[in-house]
């Protein structure tokens, strides 16, 4: 029997990792996701555990040698999109990607930008980076996105205000209410993770791990 | 991964990779490696083993080894990787005796 839920994270990596450990802790297990679609089946509660990575900054080469390494591991991987736009036979420009990762085509790495990692729950919290530095780097990539994101937003609400459009004052006040929504709903996951980073900054001062 | 080039001091990572790879293996096998001989202390991840393999390959302190075609890609410790595990060992036995210097008789193993 399987179990279909609809789901957009903002908060993409720890929102997203903390509720497909809940959903395992209530006996869910991942099988399948979409764009917005997570589809689910019964396991034994506590069986699986989840941690969500980055990869939309990696080129598509690298991404596909890093999934790869992540199946000879014999761990499950799923690729997932970060946005909700829908795109066929595109290029994208991501500014807070590296190399080549700042170009996107479709088909290809776009839509993959998150990989959703399962593995069998153990004593110790399953973690993809053990390193402080590598940690570092990875809460670095994620910081860019976002404040990629919250800085279209805020663009966006800056472009409402100066465009002359003929357009009426309610919808325009709806329009700038849902961007606002945007911005702190992205702006949330942000502040955590740099204070998240600050705090590792200062502990690598004295400990590598 | 980075590695403390003045010094010559390597991440605790580092080490322990190449001490996996004094025979040929792959990264399930340096995983557990790692985890077995640390007594579970030490546990690697798939993230920073992927980023390990990388900058020690591109230093040529190791190189692939075995068939191609196999899925499970393996490596293998080279000679310039050998020297950085000595280099290593003579750093650790210094700072070791360092320890120790310091301690003079306090250092007791009953009470810590």
């Amino acid at each position: 029997m399987t179990m279909r839920t609809i789901k957009y994270f903002f908060d993409f990596i720890d929102g997203q990792e903390q509720w497909l450990n809940k959903m395992s802790q209530n006996g869910y297990r991942l099988v399948k996701c979409g764009k917005l679609i997570y589809e689910f089946e019964k396991c034994t509660p506590n069986e699986y555990e989840y941690a969500v990575e980055l990869v939309g900054q990696m080129s598509e080469r690298k991404r596909k040698e890093y999934q790869d390494l992540f199946e000879e591991l014999e761990y499950k991987v799923f690729t997932k999109n970060l946005n909700i736009n829908f795109s066929f036979g595109k290029i994208k420009f991501r500014p807070w990607g590296n190399g080549w990762g700042k170009i996107t085509t479709s088909p290809g790495s776009y839509n993959k930008e998150l990989l959703i990692i399962e593995t069998l729950m153990s004593e110790s919290k399953f973690e993809i980076h053990t390193d402080i530095e590598d940690k570092l780097i990875a809460y670095q990539n994620v910081i860019n996105s976002l404040l990629y994101a919250v800085i279209m937003m805020i663009v966006l609400i800056a472009v409402s205000f100066v465009s002359n459009e003929q357009v009426f004052e309610e919808v325009l006040w709806g329009i700038r209410a849902i961007l606002i929504l945007f911005t702190v709903m992205w702006a949330v996951p942000l502040v955590k993770l740099i204070s998240k980073k600050l705090s590792l900054k200062e502990e690598s001062k004295i400990s590598e791990r | 991964m980075k590695d403390n080039v003045q010094g010559g001091a390597l991440t605790e990572t580092t080490l322990l990779i190449l001490l996996a790879l004094f025979k040929p293996n792959h990264g399930y096998g340096i995983m557990q490696f790692i985890e077995e001989r640390t007594d579970k202390r030490v546990s690697l991840g798939p993230g920073t083993l992927y980023g390990a393999i990388n900058t020690l390959s591109k230093k040529n302190w190791i190189v692939p080894c075995g068939e191609d075609d196999s899925r499970k890609k393996q490596f293998i410790i080279t000679e310039l990787g050998k020297k950085q595990v000595i280099k290593e060992k003579k750093r650790l036995e210094d700072l070791s005796m360092l320890v120790e210097l310091a301690l003079g008789g306090e250092y007791d193993h009953e009470n810590y």
